[in-house]
């Protein structure tokens, strides 16, 4: 009973170890449609994910079509940016993906920044997981908080 | 650029006209109504260009990370003063003129992406009293200026033609050196 309770205790222990609390994983939902997805394109290379966060309020600006017209605020809901890029791509397996600590709600990830973490300032790594068309076969994307000027 | 207590006063110096007073006003804001992803923003309303900084995130922003982001919104302002002055033409300014032809509304991060990085590195390196390699500064600089919010509304973002130029490996470069300051970098304000 002492060496299965050993052994369990090393498998955790290794498994903590390896997924560094520093890391964020997040299953990606593509049936949320709070969670944007620009795919590049001929004329436009950029590719990155926009959530929204529903549940805040902010105000944003448009610029006027004139060059030195007035800017025009309003409010919409919060969003979180992050770039990618697919070339740093990785298919994981089923099997791996039950070994990681997942995210799987958009609301827990949108949580993180709530409890004071900062997408782009807290210094975490960040991966966004996305089901293939494969069974069984996982993309596992590095992606890099974004913000604005 | 900046005075020998490291204050930015700069920025209020681009809004002298020489003798004559300025046609703007500018105001420095803290705001908490900003998107999480914005550090700043500049609005013009009338004859006031306002510089909005996120309070929000304000205690996780880096020294340098704060004055660039100072920087860099007192050029947009800088820029948009011009534009907006009285009589203002492609004659009288035909940089912005023509940026504004060819990039429309997103003229003003296309032209500082081109030609105001060094301006931007050489106020971050005076600020940080030369701490850092240029390589490092020079790397600062391209914070906000190399993937942008689409002010045209036709994406929701894209690169700009200065990113667009850069090596793989530069670009590389440049992220690890934003992200490794932003994590490591000194929080305390001088």
């Amino acid at each position: 009973m002492k060496n299965y309770l050993l052994i369990y205790i090393l498998i955790y222990s290794f498994n903590s170890y390896s997924q560094s609390k520093d890391t964020i994983y997040f299953l990606i939902n593509r049936k949320d449609s709070l969670i944007k997805k620009q795919i590049a394109t001929k004329t436009n290379k950029y590719e990155g994910y926009r959530i929204i966060d529903e549940k805040t309020l902010v105000i944003n600006t448009k610029r006027s079509s004139d060059l030195g017209g007035n800017d025009i605020q309003y409010e919409t809901f919060d969003s979180y940016s992050f770039s990618f890029n697919r070339k740093n791509d990785t298919i994981i397996s089923n099997s791996y993906l039950k070994t990681l600590n997942l995210i799987i709600s958009r609301k827990k990830f949108i949580n993180i920044k709530k409890k004071g973490y900062y997408f782009d300032t807290s210094g975490f790594l960040y991966f966004f997981i996305e089901k293939t068309n494969h069974k069984n076969k996982y993309i596992l994307r590095k992606v890099y908080p974004v913000s604005f000027e | 650029m900046v005075d020998n207590n490291n204050n930015i006063n700069w920025i209020l110096e681009n809004f002298k006209d020489d003798n004559n007073p300025s046609e703007f006003n500018l105001k420095l804001v803290m705001s908490s109504s900003l998107a999480s992803g914005t550090n700043a923003s500049t609005v013009k309303s009338g004859d006031t260009f306002t510089i909005s900084i996120n309070s929000n995130t304000l205690l996780n922003r880096t020294s340098i990370g704060l004055a660039r982001t100072l920087i860099h919104e007192g050029i947009h302002a800088r820029l948009r003063e011009f534009a907006s002055r009285e009589g203002s033409n492609a004659t009288s300014f035909p940089g912005i003129y023509d940026y504004f032809r060819v990039y429309k509304k997103n003229w003003d991060h296309q032209q500082m992406a081109d030609f105001y990085r060094g301006t931007i590195a050489k106020g971050l390196k005076k600020y940080d009293n030369g701490q850092h390699s240029k390589q490092f500064y020079n790397d600062m600089a391209w914070e906000g200026l190399a993937n942008i919010k689409d002010a045209n509304g036709h994406q929701n973002q894209i690169y700009t033609e200065a990113w667009k130029k850069l090596t793989p490996t530069e670009k590389t470069r440049i992220k690890n050196t934003i992200i490794n300051h932003k994590k490591n970098g000194n929080k305390t304000c001088q």
